[in-house]
């Protein structure tokens, strides 16, 4: 069996005029491996984890899921999708959906999902009508469906769409038990907090465009900057030279190489200024959203 | 596949109010026949109608409703069910899970098909049991009934499945309401020219011929209709002019199914190139 999950190689889209994804769009991801698909609205996220799953087909090149083609159905074994929109049946309860889902993909169990609900905080709606349920619910529910048991390899289309900032540490919660349990994990979600948090690799989608594709770590820059964190900051810069600039209660100390950390780091040290931590000032992943997509260099 | 797909046509409002419709029909049906006078029903020569003649009378007039109420059905149903699960989402979930777009077609369109032929035999197998009940009569074939019951619906169903896909819901129920009622309309036309020989030589029966080779919506229907029909009966005639007249050859019974068939095809390949 193949180490590659997905494999993308050239392929390219077109929506009647539109472009959706040009030409050499080349990707691979491993098994195991949690990927955010990135890029601003329109930029053709959601038509690369469709082209994968093979619901959107083509116009040319190549894609592999589980070493299979996405026509074949032997590929999506094991594959779950959570769509951006899904309206669920209103009569339906959560366990009726559960089970019309597993007439087809037989590989759970129901007190998987149980479980997976109960994290979610939605254990308790496991009987009630999905039409009587809010948005929030729902979209609790729907997660609940595609990420219970142990999946091989999940697609999530903005899982934490409509939900309240405690649904979505507990969205957040569940991706990264999938993560660390071995399952890949494809994320496609505009809140990049959360994406940080779950996700070790990026892929940024431009117009259509594969424009980086890298762990998170090594896409983010040095900023040429150190922060310092110290409830005297005044103190701590005349000591330094008077160059930094203090923000709150911490010092931004201009670097020039990444490299003269551990030499200033043993200045600050000598300084006898008290202080309680010391960082190289990297970017953030919304630092390099918009460096990369919306072209910025400059982003504090 | 097909268990979810069915669990979802049955859970639907529109098939609890036919249902409740289909009942008050019945009802009323077996008021009327239970109060109808035999004698007073005269054939053209003036002869009293037999038990024959009435279930004939009957089973026409009432196939007529029937036929509407099933055709409606088979659209309404027919016309929803990909669009629904596409506009809804599930669509995508379903294709992303590990069966062929051969099985999610065919799983998801044949569940509208069954529930109308199902409704299709509940109502006309109790408006014929009702009215051998109160007029005995003895079918012309009730394998011939039933085996044209799917065939008949088969060619409504394939038909608004395909251009459901093509044209959307609203716009498919539509073509396929007008298109009916041309192609009915014409067959009409078709088997009132059994009894009227000097229609053979017109043109208007060759265009009607054509449509109802084009658009054999009907033609099922009335395999239904003359198996259901008393085997003798002096109004038989009379009721050409009703579109029930002479005899249909086998193939025209076959013929609506194949072309269903070839629709089907037709359908599953749009399908299989959709983006879902």
């Amino acid at each position: 069996m193949t180490n590659k999950a997905i494999s993308v190689e050239g392929i390219s889209k077109r929506f009647g005029k539109t472009k959706a994804l040009t030409e050499n769009f080349n990707i691979e991801v491993s098994r195991g491996q949690s990927l955010a698909i990135l890029g601003a609205n329109g930029a053709g996220k959601t038509t690369l984890m469709r082209a994968i799953l093979g619901l959107t087909i083509p116009d040319s090149g190549t894609i592999r899921l589980n070493g299979l083609s996405p026509i074949d159905p032997n590929s999506r074994a094991g594959v779950r999708f959570l769509p951006e929109r899904i309206s669920f049946p209103k009569w339906a309860t959560p366990l009726q959906m559960y089970r019309q889902f597993e007439r087809v993909r037989h590989e759970g169990r129901e007190i998987d999902f149980i479980h997976t609900a109960e994290g979610l905080a939605c254990g308790d709606l496991l009987n009630r009508k999905l039409g009587k349920m809010s948005k929030g619910q729902r979209q609790r529910v729907a997660v609940a469906l595609m990420t219970c048991g142990t999946p091989k390899t999940v697609f999530l289309d903005e899982p934490s769409s409509g939900l309240d900032p405690a649904g979505r540490m507990l969205v957040r919660s569940t991706v990264a038990e999938l993560v660390n349990q071995g399952s890949t994990v494809v994320l496609n979600s505009h809140l990049l907090g959360e994406v940080e948090k779950v996700c070790d690799w990026a892929a940024f989608i431009h117009k259509g465009a594969l424009v980086a594709h890298d762990r998170l770590q090594d896409l983010s820059r040095f900023k040429g900057s150190v922060l310092i964190e110290t409830p005297h900051p005044d103190q701590m810069n005349s000591f330094l030279g008077g160059s930094g600039r203090v923000k709150g209660s911490s010092l931004v100390y201009p670097l020039a190489e990444e490299i003269g950390f551990s030499a200033l780091t043993e200045q600050i040290a000598a300084s006898g200024v008290e202080f309680t931590g010391i960082q190289l000032h990297k970017e953030s992943l919304e630092d390099i959203f918009m460096r990369i997509i919306e072209g910025e260099t400059d982003v504090s | 596949m097909f268990l979810n797909a069915l669990e979802h046509m049955t859970r639907r409002k529109l098939l609890l109010i036919v249902g409740i419709l289909s009942l008050c029909y019945l009802l009323l049906f077996w008021r009327g026949i239970a109060s109808a006078d035999p004698q007073s029903l005269r054939t053209e020569s003036g002869v009293p109608a037999s038990n024959a003649d009435m279930a004939f009378a009957a089973l026409s007039i009432a196939g007529s409703m029937l036929s509407v109420m099933v055709w409606g059905l088979t659209i309404i149903l027919g016309a929803s069910i990909l669009p629904d699960e596409m506009d809804a989402g599930r669509m995508s979930i379903w294709a992303a899970l590990p069966q062929s777009r051969f099985k999610i077609y065919a799983s998801t369109t044949l569940a509208p098909l069954l529930v109308s032929v199902i409704v299709g035999y509940i109502l006309f197998g109790f408006t014929a049991l009702i009215t051998s009940f109160y007029a005995p009569f003895t079918p012309n074939s009730i394998p011939l009934a039933v085996i044209s019951m799917p065939i008949w619906l088969s060619a409504t169903w394939a038909f608004v499945i395909l251009f459901s896909m093509i044209v959307g819901k609203i716009p498919a129920m539509l073509i396929t309401f007008i298109l009916e009622g041309f192609a009915v309309g014409m067959g009409n036309m078709v088997e009132l020219a059994k009894g009227v020989p000097e229609l053979h030589e017109s043109t208007f029966y060759t265009v009607a011929r054509i449509v109802t080779f084009i658009l054999p919506f009907e033609r099922g229907y009335r395999s239904v209709q003359m198996g259901l029909l008393p085997k003798a009966s002096l109004l038989e005639e009379a009721l050409a002019f009703l579109g029930f007249g002479g005899d249909i050859p086998m193939w025209e019974v076959i013929y609506p199914l194949v072309w269903a068939s070839i629709l089907f095809f037709i359908g599953y390949r749009i399908f299989l190139r959709k983006d879902l």
